[in-house]
């Protein structure tokens, strides 16, 4: 699943990336996230960006180049080493990327190619007072990272490891339009798209064929001392990811997840500058948030779209091809996970003058509330030459976290050509409440036969299995604290020049 | 003007607020089969199968008008021919009671109402029996074998030919070799030993010369018991086994259809034949071990390995056990190299073993040629154990298939004739009916040598074929190296080709330099 989501990102970010962020002049912007550093698991990521842009008439040509890096680690520990694993993605990427833009009077074109390769046209059209305006892009390309490795701490494991990269084929359509009618400005956009999958390479390949689409409607008014925003967005996802194994001439399938996605999110933000001139006010800042996350994953019954069978991914070998008369298990997961947050937070950012220089400190803390309900079946298919049998085992997590981000900033400017500027962030929890897996096994035998009951949706609990209630566990807060610095971290440095 | 505008933008944006977006399209159904209750056939029992079966002789109807048995073609033409390798069957049943003798001709699927509904209770039971594997539910599996077993026997008492009763009476005639009664209580007195659930390897020598003084007894030990019970019980289940499964492929196209679990599962020709290599396999196996003397009591009991085990290799003075203890595994290898020699009254099965061989290797294959087979007919393989062929919806490749349809060729080729085995270095032909020919101990080809005193392992030394001494053992184990020619001046083998078995290989030379060969290959 979250191969998936980490392929529509870049699709809207690339979305947004073609709205005038290359702008600035000359810059250096290198931010680093350490999410969590355990022993068993980590997961933490660094960028560094540098960019340049030069205008000669009415064409501007900008390019950068971007190195990103993201590690990821888990370590599994099982009743021993035939179930003990270790899964590591440390992905190091280096992205080029050139964009050329001709504005003419009432309309501009765009291209921006990435090194992926990942190819975007655009054209923006307005009227000469910008009361309406409207625009259209296109991309497409090829995502080929996000390589991973898999190794069991057996090595009389049958698959001792497995090494696979993630890739697929998106494409994308997005329309705007808006109007500007003096402080206030209105925007809305459309963006439709899907993935092709990508499965020529040989040894095993995750891949996805998906379609997504997706809604912006934004409102700005900014006044002279006061500037407010608006934006809902919603995009739903259908995914259908996939593992396959090739070698020579043939191709299995071993993995299957059929899920879909509804984001719906709102965030009013609010600014008002005490003073006049920007340049040299303190300002002042609110933001508040409304997030909701569904996931659905799909039942499919199908022989071959098991979500898991690992049979189908041994390699080539007589142990292979005995193993489906002697000893085949599969799994079939399905459920649903919904996770909602709540996110309010107030900044101020102080403006002085030490001589020449600007030198701006900011802080911003935010209080934030998650919610996550993760309500999953998993059922394990065994079967040999003569029988076949399955087991449903329950999985249900309940989490509920509340917490600060917290954010320190300074930023440092002469008057023309050059600033610089620092931020850290941290997450502070306050409340963390985890209901620990749940984990029931049930033979389907002893399953009283119900009434039948509609096809649940999105919005509904999954049908339920006669359950007892459930363990309960509280992770103490000290262990929460004990971790926090070291969790939750990101800082974010930028310099840039302006001729 | 300007004003609407603003707020119709902004009562868009807070419309999609309260409506919120969701589409219908995500929603998780549960699997069909969640609320299926399976049938429990447990209660089935021998009396209620007799109660069906009885139906058959007061109904007046005859006639089946459907089979649960498919055939998987439209063909009607019924061969007679025997799977591929039958004639070389030299399946016999044995006088034993407990085993239903089967006739060698072909099976038919049209039987009557009555039996088919006796088949389908008797195939859920058996269903039972199979989930019990999957438990690991060794004392179910045992009861419901037993049962099962019966109940196929019975039918068969009523309708010999019914394909369905032949392949069930053989599956669960091999499952049944679990309930075997000295199998059993040979398994008891081991695990009613100290520690017996220990892998520790003290605990398992122990426990497994105590299981074997207790059943060496009278005029018998352990091993000749052991090998009765496989002449008397296990090969004549086997051979009944092979002669229905041979049946079964006699019928051409012949399908067996099961229910579990509410899936449906077809057994073909791709199981079958297969399967009925594996039988021929243990048939060898089974003859294998029941044929040569692997008898290694030292006067009805066992007791001499603990003995021998606690001779250290610091050479000091041996106890009188530990004498007795030497004495017997010289005696083992020795002179009267009558271990691992072929019992006479055997040597006529011990010779079978490599046509057994052949036609478990030749059923094999014909059962994976079948599959790649399938795999070019769409719709063949819907219900089948695995699916061939080389797309994303089916379980292994074609290449893998012929892989192993190729490892079965070689087995073949090897057993059929002397087979060259030629690798970069190696260049060897190996005869290995030739092993099969004659009752030897594989001790009448160890080198020649001698002793002065068998308890003292110095004292052993490497002859010629005269019966001088080359090179005492002590000297050979001390020395780090020795050169190929060293060797072949100090040990002689009596036989460089080894019975036949490696037929050029003619002098002492042929034999070292293959050694060689082999040794740089490691």
């Amino acid at each position: 699943m979250k191969f998936s989501d980490l392929k529509i990102l870049p699709a809207l970010l690339l979305a947004t990336a073609s709205y005038g962020a290359w702008s600035t002049q000359g810059l250096a912007d290198c931010s680093g996230l350490f999410l969590l550093d355990q022993k068993n698991q980590k997961i933490q990521a660094r960028s560094c960006t540098i960019k340049d842009s030069t205008q000669v008439k009415n064409i501007s040509a900008m390019a950068g180049y971007t190195h990103v890096g993201i590690d990821l680690y888990k370590n599994h520990i099982g009743k021993d080493d035939l179930y003990s694993w270790t899964i590591k993605s440390e992905n190091s990427e280096d992205i080029g990327y050139a964009a050329v833009q001709a504005d003419f009077r009432y309309l501009d074109f765009r291209i921006d190619v990435y090194s992926f390769p990942f190819f975007i046209a655009s054209t923006n059209w307005y009227m000469p007072d910008s009361i309406v305006f409207a625009g259209a892009s296109f991309g497409q390309g090829e995502f080929s990272f996000l390589d991973f490795s898999w190794v069991s701490a057996s090595n009389l494991s049958v698959i001792p490891n497995i090494n696979a990269t993630f890739s697929d084929k998106p494409h994308y359509r997005q329309f705007d339009i808006g109007t500007k009618i003096q402080n206030h400005t209105a925007r809305f956009n459309f963006l439709y798209g899907d993935t092709d999958p990508s499965t020529e390479d040989a040894g095993y390949i995750f891949s996805d064929s998906s379609h997504f689409w997706a809604i912006n409607s934004n409102y700005t008014y900014s006044g002279t001392a006061n500037t407010a925003s608006l934006l809902y967005t919603y995009l739903t996802a259908d995914v259908n990811a996939f593992g396959l194994l090739r070698e020579n001439n043939s191709v299995k399938r071993f993995f299957f997840l059929p899920a879909g996605i509804d984001i719906n999110m709102l965030k009013a933000d609010f600014r008002h500058l005490f003073g006049n001139n920007p340049q040299t006010a303190s300002a002042f800042s609110a933001r508040a948030i409304i997030l909701d996350l569904k996931l659905a994953l799909l039942w499919d019954d199908r022989r071959f779209y098991e979500t898991l069978a690992p049979n189908r991914a041994l390699t080539s070998s007589i142990i292979k091809t005995l193993s489906f008369s002697v000893y085949n298990r599969s799994f079939r997961i399905y459920g649903t996970a919904e996770a909602v947050v709540l996110d309010a937070g107030l900044g101020y950012e102080w403006n002085r003058r030490i001589g020449m220089f600007r030198l701006k400190p900011n802080i911003f803390a935010d209080f934030f509330y998650a919610k996550a309900d993760i309500d999953l079946r998993n059922r394990t298919e065994t079967s040999n030459m003569f029988y076949s049998e399955h087991t449903t085992d329950t999985l249900i997590w309940e989490l509920g976290v509340a917490g600060s981000l917290v954010n320190l900033g300074l930023s440092l400017e002469t008057p023309k050509h050059f600033f610089a500027a620092v931020n850290i962030y941290q997450v502070v929890p306050f409340y963390f409440n985890l209901k620990t897996p749940f984990h029931k096994e049930t033979p389907e035998e002893e399953i009283p036969p119900g009434p039948d009951q509609p096809p649940p949706g999105p919005d509904q609990p999954i049908p339920d299995i006669p359950e007892e209630t459930p363990p309960k566990s509280r992770t103490t807060l000290k262990s929460i604290f004990s971790g926090a610095f070291r969790n939750g971290f990101a800082i974010n440095a930028q310099i840039g020049l302006r001729f | 003007m300007k004003v609407k505008s603003v707020f119709l933008a902004a009562a868009f944006s807070i419309s999609f607020l309260i409506a919120g977006c969701s589409s219908d399209d995500h929603s998780v159904s549960t699997p069909d089969d969640e609320e299926v209750s399976v049938e429990s056939s447990s209660s089935f029992t021998l009396d209620d199968l007799d109660d069906i079966l009885n139906e058959l002789s007061s109904s007046s109807e005859k006639k089946a008008t459907s089979s649960s048995a498919t055939k998987k073609t439209s063909s009607s033409s019924k061969t007679t021919a025997k799977s591929s390798s039958s004639k070389k069957t030299s399946a016999k049943s044995s006088s034993s009671q407990k085993v239903t003798k089967p006739e060698n001709k072909r099976c038919i699927d049209d039987t009557t109402k009555a039996i088919k509904k006796a088949l389908e209770k008797v195939k859920a039971n058996s269903v039972e029996m199979f989930k019990a594997f999957g438990k690991k539910d060794i004392d179910k599996i045992k009861t419901d074998s037993r049962s099962t077993l019966d109940m196929y026997r019975t039918i068969l008492k009523k309708s010999p030919n019914s394909c369905e009763a032949q392949v069930g009476y053989a599956i669960t005639s091999v499952i049944n070799l679990s309930n075997d009664t000295l199998l059993n209580s040979i398994i008891d007195v081991y695990r009613s030993g100290d520690n017996a659930t220990s892998l520790n390897e003290d605990n398992v020598i122990n426990n497994l010369i105590i299981t074997a003084n207790e059943f060496t007894s009278g005029r018998k030990t352990i091993t000749q018991k052991i090998q009765d019970e496989i002449i008397k019980s296990s090969l004549p289940t086997v051979d009944s086994a092979i002669v229905y499964l041979q049946n079964i492929l006699a019928e051409k196209d012949y399908a067996f259809d099961i229910s579990v679990d509410g899936n449906p599962k077809e057994l073909d020709k791709s199981e079958f034949a297969p399967a009925l290599g594996v039988l021929f396999a243990v048939k060898a196996f089974f003859t294998m071990a029941s044929s040569i003397n692997l008898e290694f009591s030292n006067k009805k009991t066992y007791d001499w390995i603990n003995d021998f085990r606690t001779i250290h290799s610091d050479r000091k003075e041996l106890d009188g056990k530990q004498v007795q203890a030497v004495k017997m595994v010289v005696s083992l290898i020795g002179f009267d190299k009558m271990f691992t020699s072929v019992y006479d009254n055997r040597l006529e099965a011990w010779k079978t073993i490599p046509d057994l061989l052949d036609s478990a290797f030749t059923e094999a294959r014909s059962g994976f040629k079948y599959s790649i087979k399938e795999s070019t007919t769409p719709g063949m393989q819907d219900n089948d154990i695995y699916v061939v062929g080389d797309d994303a919806d089916a379980d292994v490749s074609i290449d893998d298939i012929q892989n192993i349809i190729t490892a079965l060729d070689i087995a073949l080729d090897a057993i059929e004739a002397p087979y060259k085995v030629k690798t970069n270095d190696i260049n060897v032909t190996i005869d290995v009916r030739k092993f099969f020919q004659k009752n030897k101990g594989i001790f009448n080809y160890a080198p020649y040598y001698s002793y002065s005193d068998e308890t003292n392992l110095c004292s052993y030394y490497f002859t010629n074929a005269k019966g001088d001494s080359t090179l005492s053992f002590c000297s050979f184990i001390d020395r780090e190296s020795h050169t190929k020619e060293e060797m072949e001046t100090y040990i002689t083998f009596p036989d460089p080709t080894f019975g036949g078995i490696l037929p050029y290989t003619k002098t002492q030379k042929d034999v070292w330099d293959l050694l060689e060969d082999i040794k740089d290959n490691m």
